[in-house]
């Protein structure tokens, strides 16, 4: 049986007459990077809310570390992190104060905890500044700080690249693959920056107006996303008939630079680089392009990929 | 729920306003005499030049400490909502419970912070500065402070679950004003025409401790006669406050226990 760090189990959640999230039970291994991918009103915070006890859930179950009930809930609550929606802080407090603050409440020891927290976020210039005199992306850090000071084992981020720069971005995802990797924390995390998540995840969960629509692995999806391929050869027109008579394609398009693209090719690589190899056809290139998962949710939402 | 308050304390002892709040509360109770002591000394027929016309304005009031400790509450948790910080918390598997507990420990450990220094500069100023005459003393002062502790602390209490429940911080100030004194003035209103209701009246604080309506309060120039001078008087104060306490306690475990953040 697979060793699931947060399960839910038909997770419901209505405000009134709307449903905010409905049935969904999502499962995250232990040791992943689980994206979460869904349009605005999608359900994604709400989600996140959930796991983080911000809001209880109408009916449906929750599991952390393998445990449920909300006592049980609360104390597993201890070994997490999160950041949903905004990070919260106290505008008057420093960086520094209330880190310090968090620690206490965390209960981590060490004070040499915060000094290491602020330098691992990239905010250990700005800790004598005010928490309301951050920029955007220096909140976002800070948010980041909290949610992981005292290592936690789950860290439940909700969009933690908005404001950051590109080298920002880029940053934090080496830092949430260290995180992963080196200290072996399994993080959730939410973006609307779905390449970013991407290259970032190894499972994804896509939501859509409250509905879990897929959990598949990142491997999974590579597979699925296959794309098309694109084939350079000199003689555009006779491989073009080649492909008609051994491979049965009849979804490929003869481009102006003389170059074949093949949507959802059928067949390996390998079998058209032979193809033209085989009748004495040169091939100046081949490449193969994966559908991007923005492609793949657009199908998704629209029930093109079941 | 010891992180939580250990944490508080580390927020009230870092920021600014608590030491604002309480140099600005002693500074005021010494100008305050500074006043009556320059006025005496420029008219010596001045009648309010004592000690006692001093006291009399505290420990006429005693719904003053409540007020008091509703502000020193309010400010404290009032952008809480606002801020995410709560949000932090629950996410740090800390429960609501002790949430709101916590947060009257920590408003009620930071009122007596403020209270201390203000009623020794009140006090220490009002002695050195005038004249030790009149019916008030300073322990008519200093036993009110027992008798209006819990009820205080139910004020506390009160106005930090009305800013739980509410989110606009202005309808939870309206919310813990209307219990704390609109529905007693209207029940003392009510019970000249219904006599049933004035026992009812009489056993809350806002009634019993106001110098108008309550038969056990009486402090003016002349004299000063106050519910706490009586041991049932003292009981009175202690039970409504305790009682107080007990409910809106209760209330706030209950209703904030599933309560969405």
């Amino acid at each position: 049986m697979k060793d699931y760090i947060i399960e839910t189990k038909s997770a419901t959640k209505s405000y009134g007459p709307t449903l905010a999230l409905g049935q969904v039970s999502i499962h995250v291994p232990r040791g992943s990077i689980y994206g979460l991918i869904g349009d605005n009103g999608a359900g994604k915070s709400t989600l996140l809310k959930l796991l983080a006890g911000h809001i209880f859930p109408t009916s449906g179950e929750i599991l952390l570390f393998g445990r449920h009930g909300e006592q049980e809930l609360q104390r597993c609550r201890r070994q997490m992190g999160a950041m949903v929606e905004q990070p919260g802080f106290f505008p008057g407090m420093s960086t520094e104060q209330m880190l310090e603050y968090c620690r206490i409440q965390k209960g981590v020891p060490g004070k040499g905890k915060v000094e290491e927290t602020l330098k691992l976020t990239g905010i250990w210039e700005k800790r004598k500044t005010k928490c309301k005199d951050l920029s955007l992306g220096q909140k976002q850090r800070l948010g980041l700080a909290i949610a992981i000071l005292g290592e936690p084992q789950l860290l439940i981020l909700d969009e933690p690249i908005n404001g950051l720069d590109p080298s920002g971005i880029l940053e934090m995802r080496h830092f949430f693959h260290r995180l992963n990797q080196e200290k072996n924390i399994t993080i959730l995390l939410s973006s609307h920056i779905l390449t970013e998540l991407q290259h970032t995840a190894s499972t994804f969960g896509f939501l859509h107006k409250g509905r879990l629509l897929e959990e598949i692995s990142s491997d999974a999806l590579q597979e699925k996303c296959t794309g098309y391929l694109t084939i350079t050869v000199n003689d555009a027109e006779t491989y073009a008939m080649l492909l008609e008579r051994h491979s049965g394609e009849d979804s490929y398009k003869v481009l102006p630079d003389k170059s074949i693209q093949i949507a959802d090719p059928q067949k390996e690589p390998e079998f058209y680089s032979q193809l033209a190899a085989g009748h004495g056809i040169p091939i100046r290139g081949l490449t193969q392009h994966h559908a991007p998962l923005e492609e793949y949710y657009m199908n998704l939402k629209q029930g093109r990929n079941r | 729920m010891a992180n939580y308050i250990k944490s508080e304390c580390y927020r009230a002892i870092h920021t600014k306003w608590v030491y604002g709040i309480t140099a600005l509360l002693a500074g005021l109770t010494i100008l305050f005499n500074v006043v009556i002591w320059l006025l005496t000394a420029f008219d010596p027929e001045f009648r309010y030049g004592t000690s006692s016309y001093s006291f009399s304005n505290l420990v006429a009031e005693p719904m003053a400490y409540c007020i008091v400790a509703f502000l020193i509450a309010a400010i404290l948790y009032e952008g809480e909502r606002r801020n995410g910080t709560r949000k932090n918390s629950i996410s740090n598997g800390i429960s609501r419970t002790s949430l709101f507990l916590g947060k009257c420990f920590v408003s009620l450990a930071v009122s007596l912070a403020i209270l201390i220094p203000v009623m020794a500069a009140y006090i220490g100023s009002g002695l050195l500065l005038l004249p030790q005459k009149g019916p008030v003393t300073v322990q008519d002062m200093l036993l009110e402070i027992p008798a209006v502790s819990l009820v205080a602390v139910s004020s506390l209490v009160l106005g930090i679950l009305m800013l739980e429940i509410f989110e606009r911080t202005v309808v939870g100030i309206l919310a813990w004003y209307v219990i704390m004194f609109g529905i007693p003035k209207v029940l003392y209103l009510l019970s000249f025409k219904l006599a049933f209701l004035y026992p009812v009246a009489l056993w809350m604080p806002a009634n019993f401790f106001n110098n108008f309506s309550s038969p056990y309060m009486a402090v003016r120039m002349g004299e000063c006669s106050v519910i706490w001078d009586t041991v049932p008087g003292m009981a009175r104060c202690l039970a409504a406050g305790g009682a107080g306490v007990l409910l809106f306690g209760v209330c706030g475990v209950c209703i904030l226990r599933k309560r969405d953040a």
